[in-house]
């Protein structure tokens, strides 16, 4: 069931290292999922625009515009309400905690991710979150 | 005529008492005027001593220098003829039995001396005494001059008694003044020193926090690449990049173990950077035990399994509340529980216990393992010490973590080894206030 929701689903990684976003395709391709590329936030919010994924995997502390400023804009601008039920799973080395604690401190709204997953992270488990994801947003559209 | 006289030099004596407040200066120009108005040999102002037992040459004129230092007078006969209203009249000295220094006063050429009395309202203070080369007597005028110039005597003592505590006064007020102005500029002094004091302490703070904060985005930096070097490697390891032999393999774990242990100790580097920046622990608030014991018994359910390694709760029930941060409180009790698996033989024991007390709650890890060498005790708890007998790989900072958390929560962390009920082994302990009771312990 979850294998039917997901497959061939559209993903945008955001990350600022080539090579962790190379590793990431790599770990996902094989799942069938397609993958796009942004290394970092201004990128991911045109790729956004075009190419309209079904998820985003963001990672937090990148230059030019950086995870948190996506996610405030996502949550601010009205341009981007169609995007509301796309799935993000934050994919980062900082902390959950002090990473929700100081979004929720610059912005005053709760941080809006889907799903947290701390690098460093591993084929198998980033597929099963990223799988989870999907599968919630679709029960939750089919509802 | 006398009587023109008189006036006159008691017009001067009191423009004296008015005009000069140094009263020594008002007595001499009394004792001149009077010899002068009266045409006597001279004049002298004797006053009572305070205990009324004697009188005292203060002030004279037209007497020598040995006469005036004879001695003092015994006020005796004095006293008690002024007590009933008279003057004291003594009209031949060399023949008068109550003439005290007869023979000084035959040397000196004195044949008669009178004495009217210093009155200051009711009260004695003082005998003017007028002395005569001649037998003589005076008359009611004169007596009545004699009296007022006496009495004006008296009036100056008493102003200059006065005026010199109030100089007295003034000159302690001034002195005070002084000390107070002498304590602003210190306290103005000290007050700038405390200023200064203060902007270095900010200073040094926020120094400290920059480098904090250094440590903090360097350890970031560090960790980027090691993470992407552990993904290319997870991706192999799990197949993602076909197969590959047996000994690549190995290999490669190896080196992943490596890595990843290289990024725990850049996080937990990066841990204490922000504990001593304050900034690793959220607010304070009632936390349940529930869920921080169950997940930090799921971290090491795995391989205490693989060792074969019994877990053993003892806990309360209902589990009691705590003032803390679930997640660093998790980060404790995992860091302890991981420590006590790894360092426990195959088939031993690891015990948590949770124990209430009156003002706190205690949490005990148990184990029957390696147990920690005596001389490392004392360091256990401190940034980067590995134990003497551990082969395991660590970063030396997880206790140094673990006592900054607990410390944070108002609470104590300690070890002993071996465990005092087994023994053997170890046991770490460590507490934490009451819900509601952190507050307190915090204001004091």
């Amino acid at each position: 069931m979850t294998e039917k929701t997901t497959e061939g689903a559209k993903i945008l990684v955001v990350d600022d290292d080539p090579d962790m976003r190379d590793a990431i395709g790599m770990m996902l391709e094989p799942a069938g999922f397609q993958v796009i590329m942004a290394k970092d936030g201004e990128e991911a919010l045109l790729k956004l625009a075009a190419e309209r994924p079904n998820l985003m995997l963001l990672d937090l502390l990148m230059p030019r515009k950086d995870g948190f400023a996506v996610l405030k804009e996502l949550h601010e601008e009205e341009k981007w309400r169609a995007y509301d039920s796309m799935p993000i799973v934050v994919l980062s080395s900082v902390r959950e905690e002090p990473a929700r604690r100081r979004y929720h401190l610059e912005t005053a709204v709760q941080f809006a991710a889907d799903d947290y997953v701390e690098k460093p992270v591993s084929p198998t488990a980033l597929l099963q979150r990223v799988k989870a994801a999907l599968a919630k947003t679709s029960t939750a559209r089919q509802k | 005529m006398t009587g023109f006289v008189g006036h006159k030099a008691l017009y001067e004596i009191a423009r004296a008492v008015n005009s000069t407040l140094e009263v020594r200066g008002v007595l001499q120009s009394i004792v001149e005027s009077v010899t002068k108005a009266v045409g006597a040999k001279g004049c002298a102002v004797l006053l009572l001593t305070a205990d009324k037992g004697q009188l005292t040459h203060s002030a004279d004129y037209g007497l020598s220098r040995e006469y005036v230092q004879k001695g003092p007078v015994q006020p005796t006969h004095i006293l008690t003829e002024f007590a009933d209203g008279k003057n004291v009249l003594m009209v031949d000295v060399s023949a008068d039995a109550r003439v005290e220094y007869r023979e000084e006063a035959i040397r000196e050429g004195i044949v008669s001396m009178l004495s009217v009395p210093m009155m200051l309202g009711e009260e004695l203070v003082g005998v003017l005494r007028i002395y005569a080369s001649e037998s003589r007597s005076h008359s009611a005028e004169e007596i009545d001059f004699l009296r007022a110039a006496a009495n004006l005597g008296a009036l100056a003592l008493d102003r200059a008694g006065t005026h010199e505590a109030i100089a007295k006064a003034n000159e302690l007020l001034i002195q005070e003044a002084q000390e107070l102005a002498r304590l602003e500029v210190s306290r103005e002094y000290l007050h700038g020193r405390l200023r200064e004091v203060a902007r270095e302490l900010i200073k040094l703070e926020e120094g400290r926090k920059d480098l904090l904060r250094l440590v903090y985005v360097a350890g970031h930096d560090l960790k980027a690449p090691l993470a992407a070097v552990q993904a290319y490697m997870a991706v192999v390891l799990e197949g993602y990049a076909g197969e590959i032999p047996d000994k690549v393999l190995k290999i490669l774990k190896r080196s992943s173990t490596r890595v990843m242990q290289m990024i725990e100790l850049i996080s937990n580097i990066m841990d204490l950077s922000r504990l001593e920046a304050g900034q690793l622990m959220s607010e304070l608030r009632e936390t349940g035990m529930e869920s921080v014991i169950k997940n930090s018994l799921e971290v090491v359910a795995v391989e205490a399994q693989q060792k074969e390694i019994a877990l053993k709760k003892e806990l309360p029930q209902p589990l009691p509340n705590v003032r803390g941060d679930e997640l660093r409180l998790q980060q404790v009790l995992t860091n302890l529980l991981v420590n006590a698996v790894t360092y426990t033989p195959s088939g031993g024991l690891v015990t948590l216990r949770v124990k209430e007390k009156p003002d706190e709650i205690l949490i005990e890890v148990l184990d029957t393992g390696i147990g920690i060498p005596p001389q490392d005790m004392p360091h256990l708890f401190d940034e980067f010490f590995r134990g003497s007998n551990v082969e395991v790989p660590g970063t030396g900072l997880g206790l140094a973590i673990v006592k900054r958390i607990v410390e944070a929560h108002g609470g104590r962390v300690w070890a002993e080894s071996p465990c005092p009920e087994t023994g053997q082994g170890s046991r770490f302990s460590f507490t934490l206030p009451r819900q509601g009771q952190a507050q307190e312990e915090g204001q004091q």
